[in-house]
């Protein structure tokens, strides 16, 4: 069986069935998402593994609870959404710097745990300012309430639609419609100097 | 009407006072009515200064009738003409109707909201408003600025990629969740399963915390390891020599507390006056009787008082500490 050409929900009810394949394949295909959402939420690469993988080992271990009438990517982004909130809440650590970890004691370590925007074919003009924008954007992003940095990662980063946002979030689809007006207002607000 | 200055003249009050600037102008200009035309051409007649002052108000008059007409020069009017507007064309009814509305539309729609050009901008507005928000953008410089603005934000969101986790993870959380799963296959009890649960509770569950606990765990590691290695790096110490010197101890130490609890128990004050209370009852039955039935009847009461405070509360708790829960 080709596990690669199987769909989430098919994944999923294997997966129930405790076939290490299915849970592998599940993995292969969101480990960068949700890597990428709970990295940029609380901006260290370690501690961003961490909630990652208990990420990971929450829902497998719940595999049997996810009800196949909804979609397996908003299940799993709901777990490990929830599971960084939880964590930020507990350890507020909402606003990093992009530069590095805040728990980096050497420069080589800031490095090591520096945002780093990857781009490709582009002129080296087009690199620097690409990069320079995306660092002002990482930063901007960085500011937001949680909430707000969710909503916005889903919605740009992911490209999820309005009502997987709000499913995945759980919050009422107003709700999510407002935080990501908000959320932009106040990137706009940010990055206003470089406008000008 | 005359002027409050008398003079003596011998004609009435009235007729002695002097006739005031704006008096003699409107003589001039025929202003004043008969009566007092009368009056005035009168006093006039015979008052010195006020005569005077009416020739000099004749001559003045009479060089500004003498003043001539200056006129602007030939291309004035052409000039002027120049400047006024064109003349509006004929307008129909049905033309007036349409920009009226044009002008209500423009007014009821001001500038856009921020919220409204971002969902233009994310093509969320309904087809027919479209038209409207890009009517409205072709005629206001302020709103096609602030949706350049958003188009840009929009597009640097849009250059956000997704990061990839460091090698091995893929294998780190699959070896976890085996073990996980191994764990979970060989609980054969529920009894079994809150224990485990309360095990993996204490497990640490980030790498800083498994490097605390390892860091923790190494000096008393490393002593014992120290001191086991002495202890058996000893050439006169055996296997069998260690197993008989520990049963030895063992069964030394086993005797010297069984001697010591006979020894606190037997000759105890308190197993003594126990023993004197027996001996004492067993000379009198009734008392015995009497004293069994009052250590009866205190059991009772304190074994209801537990059932009442330990079982039967927790059936009758609070619904709010239920829900709670």
């Amino acid at each position: 069986m080709d596990y690669a050409e199987l769909s989430d929900k098919e994944l999923a009810s294997l997966a129930g069935q405790r076939r290490q394949a299915a849970f592998g394949e599940l993995l292969r295909r969101y480990q960068r998402p949700i890597f990428s959402l709970v990295f940029r939420m609380v901006r260290d690469r370690s501690l961003a593994e961490d909630l990652a993988q208990e990420a990971f080992i929450r829902a497998f271990g719940a595999i049997g609870s996810y009800d196949p009438r909804y979609k397996f990517s908003s299940w799993i982004f709901k777990i490990a959404n929830n599971h960084t909130i939880d964590h930020l809440r507990k350890r507020k650590l909402d606003t990093v710097s992009i530069h590095g970890s805040p728990h980096a004691r050497t420069a080589r370590e800031e490095e090591e745990t520096r945002i780093v925007v990857e781009s490709g074919g582009e002129s080296p003009q087009e690199y620097v300012e690409h990069k320079e924008l995306g660092s002002q954007i990482e930063h901007a992003i960085g500011k937001l309430r949680p909430e707000y940095r969710t909503a916005i990662l889903l919605r740009h980063v992911e490209g999820y639609p309005y009502d997987e946002i709000a499913e995945i979030m759980e919050l009422p689809l107003g709700t999510v419609k407002t935080y990501l007006h908000r959320a932009r207002s106040e990137l706009k607000e940010h990055l206003a100097h470089l406008a000008q | 009407m005359l002027d409050n200055d008398d003079f003596s003249t011998g004609f009435p009050a009235e007729m002695n006072r002097h006739l005031t600037a704006q008096q003699i102008q409107a003589l001039l200009d025929g202003q004043l009515s008969d009566g007092e035309f009368a009056d005035a051409q009168e006093h006039v007649v015979f008052c010195a200064r006020c005569h005077a002052d009416l020739e000099a108000w004749q001559l003045l008059y009479a060089e500004l009738g003498g003043l001539a007409e200056i006129g602007p020069s030939s291309d004035f009017a052409a000039r002027v003409l120049e400047h006024l507007p064109p003349q509006e064309e004929a307008v129909s009814w049905r033309q007036r109707v349409r920009s009226w509305i044009a002008v209500r539309g423009r007014g009821a729609m001001e500038h856009l909201s921020p919220v409204r050009l971002q969902d233009y901008i994310e093509g969320l507005v309904p087809a027919r408003q479209v038209a409207r928000i890009e009517a409205h953008l072709s005629g206001c410089t302020a709103c096609r600025s602030d949706v350049a603005a958003w188009q840009g934000l929009f597009e640097g969101l849009g250059t956000l990629q997704s990061m990839e986790p460091a090698e091995g993870f893929y294998e780190r959380v699959m070896a976890q969740h085996r073990v996980l799963q191994l764990i979970e296959a060989w609980e054969p009890a529920a009894a079994r399963i809150s224990a485990f649960a309360r095990v993996k509770r204490l497990m640490p569950r980030t790498r800083r915390a498994w490097a605390a606990v390892a860091g923790l765990a190494m000096p008393p590691l490393t002593i014992g390891s120290v001191l086991l290695f002495e202890v058996f790096s000893n050439p006169a110490l055996t296997p069998a020599y260690l197993a008989s010197f520990l049963s030895w101890k063992v069964a030394e130490l086993g005797t010297a507390l069984g001697s010591a609890l006979m020894d606190g128990v037997v000759e105890s004050a308190a197993a003594f006056q126990v023993y004197a209370v027996v001996d004492f009852l067993s000379g009198s039955p009734l008392i015995a009787l009497a004293g069994a039935v009052v250590f009866a009847a205190l059991s009772a009461s304190a074994a209801w008082i537990l059932y009442a405070n330990l079982f039967h509360s927790r059936r009758t708790e609070h619904p709010y500490a239920q829900a709670s829960i």
